[in-house]
C-alpha cells in the first residue's frame, strides 16, 4: 500500500489543481458578486418591488472611491424580485453585507412580514440588519442623495447607529429583534420611521456634480419618530419626545436631552443613569402594568441667559425645574402607554412580563385596554 | 498504552460537547421551546451514568472489550458483536457528518458549496482511520485547549446580546413533549459508547474516574449554558436558527467594525469538531478489522470503503439533511439506545479478572 | 607491512598511484634509509621537517621500531602494522614514515588542512550572545565543544561514513545525561549507512532518520557551538561531521525552532513575547495568503466591508482570478528569493531594483496584480523568516495551503491543518514525539516552550527527550 502513496498524492494534487485553476463549481466570487449594501421593499398590489443599493467599487485609475447604484426588480415574491435583479445586471446580489432594510410605506400598510420573512430564512443574510420604515416608497428613499456620505445606505445606518440610541434620539431595531416581537406572544414591534429633510442650500455640492450641470437635491435623514406595529401592520407613530421617553425606559442611554418647560422658559435637561423598572402585578383582580424609573438629570441649557454661577453649577438643576421635569416625564410615559393601548402595539412587552409572572393566566385579546397601569417617576439632580 | 487520563478528560470535556452545538439547539427549541435544556440535561445524565459505568469497569480490568467478550462468549461471538458495532458506528456517524453541512453553509461558504468539496473531509478521514488510537489522544491534547478557548470566547461574544429572561417561566413544557424530545435527540448523545472501545488501551490510574467525570460534567454544563444562551439570544425564532454555533456570536457590537471575528473562532473550534466526527469512522474500521481478523495492511480497504460509502450516500441526501435527521431520530433511537447505552452497561456482566 | 623499505615503497605506490601522493627519501644519521609518504596540500611540511626529518637526521641508533619511536618523540605519533592503515592515514592527511628494516610504519600527526577562521555563521545571527561558529574542520569543532564542557562526561565517539570519502563523524554526548538507547541507535544508524561520499552533514541526517522523507525536519541543525552544547546539556546527542560546519542534534522537537539563543540572555517576559510573536507571525505568514484568497472566493464576510470595498476597487479589471493572482505573486517572490541567493553580488543591487520596482509597482500600475496581494505576499515573505530554520517547510506549506484554499476554501484550510496535526502527532524520532510538549502534553516542558520561564524555574531537563538525568538545576 505504501508504494501507492506517491500515486495517491499525485492524484490528489491533480484533483485540487482542477478546482484551483478551473474554479467554477457553482462559485460566486468577489468578481461576480454585487455587494448589496441596503435593500428597500415596496409593495404594489400582489407584487413586491425590491430596490437594492449596490456598491460599485471604482478601480484606482477612476479615483478608487466606492460609488453606488440602485437597481430594482419586481416579482410576486421577494426572492423572485431579487432574481430579476440578477437577470438584469448579470451580477449575483450578495446579501451578506446588507445591513439595512427599508420598508416602504406601501408594505407596512398590511403585513410587513410578507416581505421580511425572505430575509429571516437561512440564506446567508444577516439578521443583524437594521430595519427602518419611511414615509415614501423605499425606492425613493434609497435613491436620495445625502451630503453626509456618498452612499445613502451608509448615511442612514449612521443615523440609526448605537450612538443615536445612546443619545435617545432614535430607537433602532434589527431584524432579529423585530422578528422576536412579531412571532412572540405580543405580536408587536416598532421600527424607526425615517423622513427625508431637504437641505436648505446646496453650498456643499461637490465639483463633479456642478460640472455636470445637474444639481442633485441632497437630503438629511430624520429618524426620531418611531412607527408602531401590530401583527406586522403599522398601527401608530411615536413622536420624537415619545421616542426619547421610550429609550430612557427600555434602552441603555448615555445622555438623553429631555426638554422641560418651566414658567415659560424652555430648559434642556440631560438624563443620565436611568434605572427603569417595568413589571406587572395583579390589582383589583386585573392585570396592572407598573412603570417606575429613577433618573439623574443635569442642566444642559435654557433659552434664557444665565448667570455665571448657574453655568458653573451645571449639574444642579433647581428643585422647581426638577419637579417640572418629573411631571412632564410622567406625562410622556402616560402618553406612551395610552398610545400603546390605542394602537394594540404592546410596546413594553406586557404580554411577556405577564406570561413570566403569571404563566397560568391567559391574556385576552384586549389585555392592553383592560389592564391598569401605574407610573412612578423620580428625577433627581445629578 | 495509547491514551492517558488527561487525554480521556480532554476528550470527555472538550470533544463530546461539539456535536451538540449545530442542529440540536434549534431542534430542541422547536419541540420544547424555552425548556430546551431539559432533554439535554436528561441525556447528559444518562450518558454520564454510562460513562461512569465504563470507567469503573476499566478500574476492575485491563482487558479490552474484545477480550472480555471472547472470554465470556467465545471468539466467534465476540467477532460478530464487533462486526455489528462496526456497522453501528458507521451508521451513527452519518448524522453528525451530514450535519456539518449546515455549519459549512453558514460559517465557511457564502453560497451552498458543491458536494464535491466534501471529498476533502473523507480524504483526511481515510488518513486518520489508518492511524493508531494514540494519534487521536495526542490530537486531543493539541486541539482541545484551542477549541475550548475559542468556544469560551464565542460564548462571551454572545452573552452581551442575550436576554435570559426569555427562558422564564421554567418548566412550562408538557412532560410528554420533553420525553419525546429526549428520545428524539439521542442520536447526538452517543459518545458514551466510545470509551468502551478504549478499554485496555489506557492505563487506569488513581483519580481517573473523577477526573474524566469532572471534565464530562464541565462539558455538559457548557452545552446546557450554551442552549440557554442560544434561546436567550433568539427567543421565539430559535427553531429557525440551524447551525447555532455559527450565528450566536454575530451580534457582538465589534463584529461590524473589525469583521467577523466570530467566524475565526469557529474555524479554530472546527478543527476539533472535524476530528471528533472522524472518530466513529476510526472505530468502525477497528471493529471491522477485528471482526474479519485481517492484518494491518488491509485497514486501508476498510477505511476507503467506509468513507466512499458515506460520501456517495451524501450525494443522495445533501438536500434533505433535515428530513434525514428527523427520520433517523424518530425511528432508530432503540438502536442507539441498545448499542450506546445498554451494551456498555451490560459489559459489567462480562467475565473479567481483577486489574 | 614488510621489513624492506623497497617492498613497502612498491606497495604504497601501488595502493596510492595518484600524483598528489608524494614521497621524500632521506637517510638517518646512522645511514638507515627512510621514506616519508604524504598527500600534497594537506600536510604541514614545516612541521614535518622540524619534528620528523631533523631529529632523524641526527639519529645514530639502529633500525628498531621502539628506538625510532622514542627518537621522534612526536605528540601524535602511532605505529601501524598494515598497509590499509598506512593508506588510510596518508589519505587523511597524516604522513607515514617507513624505515628500512622496520616492519611497521609511523603515522605522524602533521595534518594541516586549509581552514577558515571561526566566525559568526551568517544563518544564525544574534544581537546578544556568543558569535563563534563551527567550521569545516572536525577537530576544531570538537575543540569548541570541549572548551564548553570541561567534564570527563563529555564523550566523543568517532565513526567513519562513506566508502570513498571515509568522512569522519563524531558522535558527541554527555554520559549520564544522554539516553544510552539514543546514543546506541545513532551509532548504529551511522554505521549502517552505505554511501560513497558524504560531502555534508545533511547526508548523515538522512541516515539518522530512515524511512520516508518528510516535509518537516527530522534532525535539528546548528552552526553555533553554544547552541549545540545547550542541546547536548538537555540530554540530546550531537553529531559533528568532518567537512561540514553544520552540526546535527537528535532527538528533534518542533518547539526548538521557536526558541532562540537570545531568549536565554534576555528577561523571560521579553523572551515569551518574542516566542509568541514568532509563532503568531509564522502562522499568519503561512495562512494569510490562503485566507485572503478563500475570503474573496468563498466567504467575503471575513473581510470588513470597508476593507472589502478597497480590495474590490483594487482588483477591478484584473485579468486574473484572486487565486491565480496570489499564486503568481507568490511565484514571483519565490523566484526573487532563489535568484537573490544565487546571483553574484555585483548584480544583486540592480536586480533587487528590478524585483522591487518592476515586478512590484509596475505590475500593479499595469493592472496585472493588485496592491493588497503584493502587500500580503511581501508580509508573508518577511514573516516566514522569523523562523528561518523552517523556511523550507513553511514556504511549501504556504503554497499547498494556497492551493487548498483556492480549491475548497476555508474548509480546506481547516482540514489541511487537521491533516498536518494528525501527521505530526504521530511522528516520533528516537522515542520523542516531535510535537512534544504540546502533543502529548508534557507539563514540565511547557515551561520552556512557547512561554519562557525564568532560569531558576527550569530545574529539570525536557522530559520529552528522555534524558537519563532529569535535574539540571538544584534548588537553593
Amino acid at each position: 500500500m505504501r508504494k501507492f502513496t506517491g500515486s495517491v498524492l499525485i492524484l490528489l494534487f491533480v484533483f485540487l489543481s482542477g478546482f484551483f485553476f478551473v474554479n467554477d463549481f457553482g462559485l460566486i466570487d468577489i468578481q461576480k458578486s454585487a455587494i448589496v449594501l441596503g435593500v428597500g421593499i415596496d409593495r404594489a398590489g400582489e407584487n413586491f418591488t425590491i430596490t437594492a443599493q449596490l456598491a460599485i467599487p471604482q478601480s484606482s485609475d477612476q479615483g478608487g472611491k466606492t460609488s453606488s447604484v440602485e437597481v430594482s426588480g419586481t416579482g410576486k415574491t421577494v426572492g423572485e424580485a431579487l432574481t430579476a435583479i440578477n437577470a438584469t445586471t448579470g451580477w449575483y446580489p450578495k446579501l451578506t453585507f446588507c445591513n439595512l432594510i427599508v420598508l416602504g410605506e406601501s408594505l407596512v400598510k398590511d403585513d410587513a412580514y410578507a416581505g421580511l420573512d425572505y430575509f429571516l430564512r437561512d440564506n446567508g443574510f444577516s439578521d443583524n440588519a437594521t430595519l427602518v420604515t419611511c414615509t415614501t416608497s423605499a425606492k425613493e428613499f434609497l435613491s436620495a442623495g445625502t451630503p453626509t456620505h456618498d452612499i445613502s445606505t451608509l448615511a442612514i445606518e449612521k443615523v440609526l447607529s448605537r450612538e443615536g440610541m445612546l443619545s435617545g434620539v432614535v430607537a433602532p431595531v434589527n431584524l432579529k429583534e423585530f422578528s422576536i416581537g412579531y412571532y412572540g406572544s405580543s405580536r408587536s414591534g416598532y421600527l424607526p420611521l425615517a423622513e427625508k429633510l431637504e437641505q436648505e442650500n446646496g453650498a456643499s455640492q461637490s465639483d463633479d456634480q456642478l460640472q455636470g450641470g445637474e444639481e442633485k437635491t441632497k437630503f438629511l435623514f430624520d429618524a426620531t419618530k418611531t412607527a408602531l406595529f401590530y401583527k406586522g401592520k403599522k398601527v401608530g407613530t411615536m413622536s420624537p419626545e415619545q421616542t426619547l421617553t421610550y429609550n430612557v425606559l427600555s434602552s441603555p442611554i448615555r445622555v438623553v436631552a429631555f426638554p422641560v418647560e418651566h414658567k415659560g422658559i424652555s430648559y434642556t435637561l440631560g438624563f443620565r443613569h436611568a434605572k427603569p423598572s417595568l413589571s406587572v402585578s395583579m390589582r383589583e383582580g386585573k392585570l396592572s402594568f407598573d412603570v417606575s424609573v429613577e433618573v439623574r438629570a443635569l442642566m444642559l441649557d435654557s433659552d434664557a441667559s444665565n448667570s455665571f454661577e448657574n453655568i458653573a453649577r451645571s449639574s444642579e438643576a433647581s428643585r422647581a425645574i426638577i419637579d417640572s421635569a418629573n411631571e412632564q416625564f410622567t406625562e410622556k410615559i402616560v402618553s406612551l402607554i395610552e398610545l400603546s393601548r390605542e394602537s394594540k402595539c404592546d410596546l413594553f412587552g406586557v404580554a411577556d412580563l405577564a406570561q413570566k409572572k403569571f404563566p397560568k393566566r391567559k391574556l385576552g385579546e384586549e389585555y392592553l385596554k383592560e389592564m391598569l397601569y401605574s407610573v412612578k417617576v423620580d428625577v433627581k439632580a445629578l | 498504552m495509547q491514551l492517558n487520563t488527561r487525554q480521556l478528560s480532554l476528550i470527555a470535556g472538550g470533544l463530546f460537547p461539539l456535536t451538540k452545538l449545530i442542529l440540536l439547539p434549534s431542534t430542541l427549541a422547536h419541540y420544547t421551546g424555552r425548556d430546551l435544556y431539559l432533554p439535554a440535561l436528561f441525556l447528559f445524565l444518562l450518558e454520564g451514568g454510562v460513562l461512569l459505568s465504563v470507567l469503573l469497569l476499566s478500574s476492575k480490568t485491563d482487558k479490552t472489550f474484545f477480550e472480555l467478550l471472547s472470554d465470556t462468549f467465545g471468539r466467534v461471538t465476540a467477532r460478530i458483536v464487533f462486526g455489528m458495532f462496526g456497522v453501528y458506528f458507521l451508521f451513527s456517524a452519518l448524522l453528525p457528518v451530514y450535519e456539518q453541512t449546515l455549519l459549512l453553509r453558514s460559517a465557511f461558504y457564502d453560497t451552498i458549496p458543491s458536494p464535491l468539496f466534501f471529498a476533502v473531509f473523507y480524504i483526511v478521514c481515510i488518513y486518520f482511520c489508518l492511524k493508531p488510537l494514540r494519534t487521536f489522544g495526542r490530537c486531543a491534547d493539541l486541539l482541545v485547549p484551542i477549541s475550548s478557548v475559542a468556544l469560551l470566547l464565542l460564548f462571551a461574544l454572545s452573552v452581551s446580546n442575550a436576554d435570559f429572561s426569555a427562558l422564564f417561566p421554567l418548566f412550562q413544557t408538557p412532560a410528554k413533549d420533553v420525553a419525546f424530545t429526549t428520545l428524539r435527540s439521542m442520536p447526538r448523545f452517543l459518545d458514551c459508547a466510545f470509551p468502551l472501545f478504549f478499554l485496555g488501551h489506557f492505563k487506569y490510574e488513581k483519580g481517573t474516574t473523577w477526573k474524566v467525570m469532572l471534565s464530562f460534567l464541565v462539558g455538559a454544563l457548557f452545552v446546557l449554558l450554551f442552549l440557554g444562551t442560544f434561546y436567550a439570544v433568539y427567543g421565539v425564532i430559535a427553531p429557525g436558527k440551524a447551525s447555532a454555533i455559527s450565528k450566536i456570536g454575530r451580534y457582538f457590537p465589534g463584529v461590524d467594525l473589525i469583521g467577523r471575528i466570530d467566524l475565526l473562532l469557529i474555524y479554530l473550534m472546527s478543527g476539533s469538531y472535524f476530528l471528533y466526527l472522524m472518530l466513529p469512522f476510526w472505530l468502525s474500521v477497528q471493529c471491522l478489522k477485528t471482526c474479519f481478523q485481517t492484518k494491518d495492511e488491509y485497514d486501508v480497504f476498510y477505511a476507503v470503503g467506509i468513507n466512499l460509502f458515506v460520501f456517495i450516500l451524501y450525494f443522495f441526501l445533501h438536500y434533505t439533511i433535515v428530513h434525514f435527521e428527523k427520520f433517523v431520530s424518530v425511528y432508530f433511537f432503540p438502536v442507539f439506545f441498545l448499542f450506546s447505552y445498554l451494551i456498555p452497561v451490560l459489559a459489567w456482566t462480562l467475565r473479567r479478572k481483577h486489574a | 607491512m614488510k621489513t624492506s623499505l623497497a617492498e613497502n615503497r612498491t606497495a604504497m605506490k601501488k595502493e596510492l598511484p595518484s600524483e598528489d601522493i608524494l614521497s621524500f627519501r632521506f637517510h638517518t644519521g646512522s645511514g638507515i634509509e627512510c621514506e616519508l609518504f604524504y598527500a600534497d596540500g594537506i600536510v604541514d611540511k614545516e612541521l614535518m621537517g622540524t619534528l620528523v626529518i631533523n631529529p632523524l637526521l641526527r639519529y645514530r641508533g639502529d633500525a628498531e621500531e621502539k628506538a625510532l619511536f622514542e627518537a621522534l618523540a612526536f605528540p601524535e605519533l602511532k605505529c601501524v602494522k598494515s598497509e590499509q592503515e598506512a593508506v588510510s592515514a596518508i589519505l587523511e592527511g597524516n604522513p607515514v614514515l617507513f624505515a628500512d628494516g622496520v616492519s611497521s610504519g609511523f603515522v605522524l600527526g602533521t595534518k594541516k588542512v586549509p581552514q577558515r577562521a571561526v566566525t559568526e555563521p551568517q544563518t544564525e545571527l544574534v544581537v546578544k550572545g556568543p558569535r563563534a561558529g563551527f567550521i569545516e574542520e572536525l577537530k576544531t569543532n570538537m575543540g569548541q565543544v570541549r572548551l564548553r564542557f570541561k567534564t570527563p562526561n563529555l564523550r566523543f565517539e568517532t565513526l567513519q561514513i562513506g566508502k570513498q570519502s571515509k568522512t569522519s563523524v563524531a558522535v558527541c554526548y554527555l554520559s549520564g545525561i544522554a539516553s544510552k538507547k539514543v546514543v546506541q541507535e545513532v551509532k548504529k544508524r551511522i554505521s549502517a549507512a552505505e554511501i560513497d561520499a558524504v560531502p555534508d552533514s545533511s547526508y548523515v541526517s538522512r541516515f539518522l532518520c530512515p524511512g520516508r522523507p518528510s516535509l518537516f525536519k527530522q534532525v535539528n541543525t546548528t552552526e553555533k557551538p553554544d547552541i549545540f552544547c545547550a542541546r547536548i546539556a538537555e540530554g540530546r546527542v550531537g553529531i559533528l561531521v568532518d567537512g561540514s560546519p553544520v552540526a546535527l542534534t537528535v532527538p528533534y522537537l518542533i518547539v526548538e525552532e521557536f526558541q532562540s539563543p537570545e531568549d536565554y540572555f534576555v528577561n523571560p517576559y521579553r523572551a515569551t513575547f518574542l516566542r509568541l510573536l514568532r509563532i503568531g507571525v509564522l502562522l499568519l505568514a503561512i495562512f494569510l495568503p490562503a485566507l485572503y484568497v478563500a475570503a474573496q472566493l468563498f466567504k467575503m464576510q471575513l473581510i470588513p466591508l470597508s476593507l472589502l470595498l478597497t480590495i474590490a476597487s483594487s482588483i477591478q479589471g484584473l485579468p486574473l482570478s484572486p487565486s491565480l493572482e496570489v499564486f503568481v505573486t507568490l511565484m514571483v517572490l519565490e523566484i526573487l528569493n532563489e535568484a537573490s541567493i544565487r546571483m553574484p553580488k555585483y548584480v544583486g543591487l540592480a536586480l533587487s531594483v528590478v524585483g522591487a520596482l518592476v515586478l512590484g509597482e509596475t505590475a500593479v500600475n499595469a493592472g496585472i496584480l493588485s496592491t493588497p496581494a503584493v502587500i500580503l505576499i511581501a508580509f508573508s515573505g518577511i514573516g516566514l523568516y522569523t523562523v528561518p530554520e523552517l523556511i523550507e517547510t513553511t514556504s511549501l506549506l504556504r503554497l499547498i495551503t494556497l492551493f487548498v484554499a483556492g480549491s475548497v476554501g476555508i474548509y480546506g484550510i481547516v482540514l489541511f491543518a487537521l491533516f498536518l496535526v494528525i501527521y505530526l502527532v504521530g511522528e516520533e524520532r528516537y522515542g520523542s514525539p516531535i510535537l512534544a510538549p504540546f502533543a502529548p502534553i508534557v507539563g514540565n516542558d511547557l515551561k520552556d516552550s512557547l512561554v519562557k520561564f525564568s532560569m531558576k524555574q527550569l530545574k529539570e531537563r525536557p522530559r520529552a527527550i528522555g534524558s537519563a538525568n532529569r535535574t539540571r538545576l538544584k534548588e537553593e
